[in-house]
């Protein structure tokens, strides 16, 4: 599914963000991109998502290679990805449904697709009876919770998450990786950035560690 | 297809007036500031289109005075008289002997002495030339140059009609107008760039957000692109209200000294194309500010 080949990535041709990284995702797994501030996940994923283009080697998501999209076809990558930030990001003029239907929207469903797919979300993540809510009247969590239905909304095959659990308790961050857990059961591919050794170790997913731009272990969870 | 479109558009101009509900203040200031630059050149504009619906009333003729040399004789008098009368703008020729000018000159309040100067008349004999009423101020200034050619001349005195000096006025005024509109047009533009620029930065997270969802630039865009639509309609229309007032006041203002001109109240009145072109430079300049305003942000976040 993602497929990284001796990708380096370097800003003003002098730092190098990421250093000859190479590691492949199969379709359907899920796994961690761990490592500290500044390691280089957030570059991966800025690159996943289309958001920079590798400097040299070659990023591939479905076989794809991302370097060669640009406008329409890069929109429409991006439609079948789903992501999930630290910060759930949403738009508090608007209600919890149309939050979590922003994605088939702009994708062009129609109404009644978005209906029942958006209710199809918001009962994964609990929240069917908040849908007429405006985020403002949601605590964190159950903002998060949002953020996770609007990025499974459209059942994409890959589902992209940057410190989910950044802003949850324990508990919370418990329930929302179970939720990306379910994903993968379901043939999603999940990858998760998170620098939180404590959601790391809780699940028994593939590690792939990132230490100063470049790739220092990628194996099993022990 | 047809109903996405009308939801795209529909949710469009909904997040367009969510956004001016929140930002009410900010809004009314750009309407209110916009709308005030605009009727500068909107009122010029309706200033120069009075004076080109006046111009064609005046009845008028533009005079030339042609001040011969006391040396100059009779022949070559008669050669410059046919000269001067046979140009297309002349329709009147007079000859005025020095004698009668100073007659003439006499007879005016406190210069009867003038008479005692009969013998040494300081007045020289004048060619009064008038003009074909409505002439182009051009035409009338190569009556001039000729006169002015001949030998035997002294001096050439122009006095050109009211038509003729609103004609030149137009003419400077058409300018300045061309001018003013231009430079407001840019101002218009860059108020609103300025303004889209510093909300783009607001919304860069909805921006990033949008782009991450797979919308187009074209669907991020709209809203704002919508906003601005309707900003700059308003300023348009305020613009028009500020020009319909000055000139409401104006009017009533010179009301006597008009009518004394025989200006009719049609002639003074904002006409239609100036309405439209102020809304029509309105919205296109907030569009134009606000289409680069957002491009710029979307291309430096990719």
């Amino acid at each position: 599914m993602i497929q990284f080949e001796s990708v380096s990535k370097s800003y003003d041709g002098t730092h190098r963000a990421l250093d000859d990284v190479s590691f492949r995702l199969a379709p359907g797994e899920m796994a961690f991109l761990t490592g500290h501030s500044g390691a280089g996940k957030s570059t991966i994923l800025r690159l996943l998502l289309g958001l920079e283009k590798a400097s040299t080697g070659v990023v591939r998501v479905a076989g794809q290679d991302l370097s060669q999209l640009s406008g329409e076809t890069l929109g429409r990558y991006r439609q079948r990805v789903g992501t999930v930030f630290q910060d759930p990001n949403l738009e508090m003029d608007l209600t919890v449904f149309d939050n979590v239907a922003l994605p088939l929207r702009i994708a062009g469903f129609a109404e009644q697709d978005i209906a029942k797919r958006v209710n199809a979300a918001l009962s994964r993540v609990d929240l069917n009876d908040r849908a007429m809510d405006k985020p403002h009247e949601l605590s964190s969590g159950q903002q998060q919770r949002v953020g996770i239905a609007r990025a499974i909304v459209h059942r994409p095959a890959l589902l992209v998450a940057d410190e989910p659990t950044g802003n949850l308790d324990p508990e919370l961050s418990a329930r929302v990786m179970r939720m990306f857990t379910q994903f993968q059961q379901l043939g999603v591919t999940v990858l998760v950035a998170t620098h939180e050794q404590a959601v790391v170790e809780s699940l028994p997913f593939r590690r792939i560690v990132i230490e100063r731009g470049r790739l220092r272990a990628d194996g099993s969870a022990r | 297809m047809m109903q996405r479109w009308v939801r795209d558009h529909r949710d469009a101009w909904y997040a367009a007036f969510q956004r001016d509900r929140h930002r009410t203040g900010q809004t009314a200031t750009l309407v209110v500031l916009l709308g005030i630059l605009l009727a500068i050149p909107g009122w010029l504009a309706h200033a120069l289109l009075s004076i080109d619906e006046i111009t064609p009333r005046a009845t008028e003729s533009s005079e030339v005075l042609v001040f011969l040399e006391e040396t100059l004789e009779l022949e070559d008098r008669m050669i410059m008289e046919r000269r001067l009368g046979e140009h297309a703008q002349v329709t009147e020729l007079i000859f005025v002997p020095r004698a009668q000018a100073l007659s003439d000159l006499a007879q005016n309040d406190g210069l009867s002495s003038i008479r005692d100067l009969a013998d040494d008349n300081p007045l020289p004999d004048v060619y009064l030339l008038r003009l074909v009423p409505g002439g182009a101020s051009e035409a009338e200034r190569d009556v001039v140059a000729q006169a002015m050619s001949q030998s035997g001349v002294l001096a050439v005195r122009y006095f050109p009609s009211i038509q003729a000096r609103l004609a030149d006025v137009i003419g400077v005024l058409g300018g300045v107008v061309i001018a003013m509109i231009i430079l407001t047009a840019f101002g218009v533009s860059m108020a609103v760039f300025v303004v889209s620029g510093a909300e783009a930065f607001r919304d860069d997270r909805r921006l990033q957000l949008y782009t991450l969802l797979g919308a187009s630039r074209r669907y991020i865009r709209r809203p704002y692109l919508y906003r601005a639509t309707v900003q700059g309609a308003l300023a348009g229309v305020l613009a028009s209200l500020v020009v319909w007032g000055i000139n409401t006041v104006l009017s009533q203002a010179f009301s006597t000294e008009l009518r004394s001109l025989g200006v009719p109240n049609e002639a003074l009145m904002v006409r239609w194309e100036v309405w439209i072109a102020l809304c029509v430079v309105a919205i296109g300049c907030s569009w134009i500010g606000a289409e680069r305003a957002i491009a710029l942000r979307l291309n430096r976040m990719h």
